[in-house]
């Protein structure tokens, strides 16, 4: 999900920030990449442990889970598209980081133990032990979800990549727009498929410390200009709009027509609803060996995503009242550079310099777990269990998830070339609506509803992508306005830019209707083990826990 | 307690491996149930509160701003009040949910947990040839 894809409409020729922070920007980035890859390196799984490669350390103390899992989950968007969505539209903008955190209430509240208690290496596996008569047509549907969201996730990010170079070096020529993908595709190929999880993982942590720190740094900063007083805060963020408390008051985003405010209420559905649901997300979930290690390790991602998001509140509206709203919006009209304005006229370059490379760091972070989730979908589902039917040995498992994801990468690397120049913003969230009306009504259902039964799950996984997928094609995204891709025809019969509002119902309705349709029911013995499974754990799994720490390290 | 009437020494052919029968008497246990319903509830009610509230300011943001933009003091209005109230009602429900798995879920599930391995081990005893068989997820 990347607002600030269109970065290129910039006006600015040679780039907002100068030429030391720039340097200062490359030299970060680059300590940052050479000592996480050595680390991926080392880390790396080093026998054929399939196991290894998927979960990696599954030792990890609680706070370092927390964090992995708190990098997974905020995406460059949380830093520089939501406060930049802040800095222009005020209340509108709080809300959608607010919808950013009640997501992961969900996560917490509904979904993590159970899947964590049932699961195994992917969801498919919690799928196949709740539906094991149908396991393989239902592993292959999830594959097929898994695959779409990460691919327009992944190419969301990388095009974002580029919107970010933008803001240095100006409008990039296809050259240097060509390397930029090809080059951080390449370092997302490499963690990925050398490092596994345990690769991914150091990034992620990586990722999530400089994140929280840089925010941090960033908000005291703005808070301490202002003596510690929001109410200051707000009323020279206000002045700063040139709009007055109208700024803070509902309605700026999407003007006042009931379709834009349709439109954003399903964007925020499809937030709130699909974030719990993206493939990496459930992935990270399974990686600690005990129910009540993973618990502590959501607490904590809980705490550090909502101080994330309030603090990007506050270098929002700290943006507008020190860069100016006009300011901001003449550099990129979606606010993407509010946050690098901000850095820039309060910190100068050794502030805009971190917070840039951070901002590089947290693309390729989220995409390098999107890329290991999709790679891990398609050998352990697609190869392991449906093609080879569970016979493979772990060896060629492997390699198939490495080969998965170079395979994943270069095709992410095309169609974020192919893409680049359109209204990318939306692939995102096209990815959330996925994840909302397909994977999310099929997990609730397994875990929660005794009849759901693999017909129900068929249907609301194919009905949920195929509804989302269906929705946007024909919606002004795609053809019609300026903007779309095809803007000389006019095929666009649903008038909102965000599928959620019909196809999360919808992917509830078909699971529901394809259950009571009845056929191909499991025996009740099924969902009472899978049952007893999701709320008690395996016992093995607690024996493991007691050897010495460190044993597995 | 009682005893599960079917325990197959070998799987039938053309079925799968007979399940743990401990793990489905468990659930019919009365423990079981209490905890299910007692995680269902307060996960229900906890999603109720935490997300509908938000939907909730999203829904009156776009249709009843008037109530969101009466201004409490300074420049805080009820939807920014109603905004930051919302970190700690996700403060409140988390620390909530935490409670409520340690002192309600935790101590039953250890105990069923408990159950289930003896069961098992007794099983064991019972039937040497197929013991073996009987860890279906041992490997997990």
């Amino acid at each position: 999900m990347v607002t600030y894809s269109e970065g290129h409409m910039m006006t600015a020729a040679e780039g907002v920030i100068g030429g030391t922070s720039l340097k200062l920007t490359f030299v970060l980035f680059v300590s940052v990449v050479v000592v996480s890859m050595f680390s991926a390196l080392i880390t790396a799984p080093q026998g054929d442990e399939i196991s290894d490669f998927y979960l990696g350390n599954r030792t990890m103390s609680p706070l370092r889970n927390g964090l992995a899992m708190c990098g997974d989950y905020l995406s460059a968007v949380t830093l520089l598209g939501s406060t930049g969505l802040v800095a222009l539209t005020g209340f509108d903008g709080l809300l959608y980081l607010l919808g950013t955190v009640v997501a992961w209430m969900m996560v917490l509240l509904l979904i993590a133990e159970p899947l964590r208690n049932s699961g195994k290496f992917t969801l498919g596996d919690t799928l196949a032990l709740r539906l094991p008569r149908s396991q393989r047509s239902v592993r292959i549907a999830l594959a097929a979800c898994t695959l779409a969201i990460c691919v327009l996730y992944i190419v969301a990010q990388l095009v974002g990549s580029i919107a970010l170079l933008t803001q240095f070096i100006g409008e990039p020529s296809a050259a240097t727009r060509t390397m930029c993908v090809v080059l951080i595709g390449t370092l997302l190929v490499l963690y990925v498929a050398l490092g596994g999880m345990p690769g991914a993982t150091f990034l992620q942590i990586v990722k999530a410390v400089m994140l929280v720190v840089g925010v941090a740094v960033t908000a005291i900063i703005v808070l301490h200009r202002y003596s510690w007083n929001l109410n200051g805060l707000l009323g020279a963020a206000a002045e700063g709009s040139g709009m007055g408390q109208r700024f803070l008051e509902p309605g700026l985003r999407y003007g006042g027509s009931t379709t834009s405010k349709l439109d954003f209420f399903s964007l925020q559905i499809a937030i709130a609803l699909g974030l719990a649901a993206l493939p990496h997300m459930t992935m990270r979930l399974l990686a600690p060996r005990a129910t009540r290690v993973l618990r502590r390790s959501v607490l904590w991602a809980t705490g550090l995503v909502a101080f994330v998001c309030f603090a990007a509140g506050v270098l929002g509206l700290g943006a507008t009242a020190i860069v100016g709203r006009d300011s901001i919006a003449e550099v990129d009209a979606k606010g993407d550079a509010a946050v690098l304005l901000l850095a820039n006229s309060i910190g100068g370059a050794v502030l805009t310099a971190l917070i840039s490379c951070l901002a590089f760091i947290t693309l390729m972070a989220v995409a390098a777990g999107l890329m290991l989730a999709a790679a891990s979908s398609l050998a352990h589902d697609l190869y392991g269990e449906v093609i080879r039917k569970g016979k493979a040995s772990q060896t060629e498992e492997l390699t198939a998830a490495r080969l998965s994801a170079v395979v994943i990468g270069v095709l992410g690397m095309l169609l974020a070339l192919l893409a680049y120049g359109t209204n990318t913003a939306n692939l995102g969230f096209l990815a959330f609506a996925i994840a909302a009306s397909a994977i999310l009504p099929t997990m609730i259902y397994s875990l929660f509803w005794r009849r759901f039964n693999a017909r129900g799950a068929l249907l609301s996984l194919y009905g949920g992508l195929g509804t989302s997928v269906l929705l946007m094609v024909c919606s002004p995204v795609v053809s019609s306005a300026p903007a779309s891709f095809y803007p000389d025809m006019d095929f666009a019969f649903f008038p909102l830019q965000n599928p959620g509002i019909v196809s999360v119902p919808a992917g509830f309705l078909l699971g529901w209707l394809g259950t009571v349709m009845g056929g191909n029911e499991e025996s009740p013995d099924v969902y009472e083990k899978f049952e007893v499974r999701s709320m008690l754990g395996t016992e093995p799994q607690e024996e493991e826990q007691q050897e010495p720490v460190g044993a597995r390290q | 307690m009682p005893r599960h009437s079917s325990s197959p020494f070998s799987p039938q052919p053309g079925q799968m491996p007979p399940a743990p029968a401990a793990e489905n008497r468990v659930a019919s246990h009365p423990d079981f149930r209490s905890i299910r319903g007692a995680h269902r509830s307060f996960g229900i009610v906890a999603i109720l509160i935490s997300v509908g509230g938000f939907l909730l300011l999203v829904l009156m943001s776009n249709f009843a701003p008037g109530v969101l933009n009466q201004e409490l003091f300074g420049h805080m209005t009820v939807g920014l009040v109603g905004s930051v109230g919302m970190f700690g009602l996700m403060a409140l429900t988390a620390w909530r949910y935490t409670v409520h798995m340690e002192r309600r879920i935790d101590p039953a599930v250890d105990r069923l947990r408990a159950e289930i391995a003896r069961d098992e081990a007794e099983q064991a005893r019972v039937q040497q040839p197929s013991a073996p068989q009987q860890r279906r997820f041992g490997s997990w």
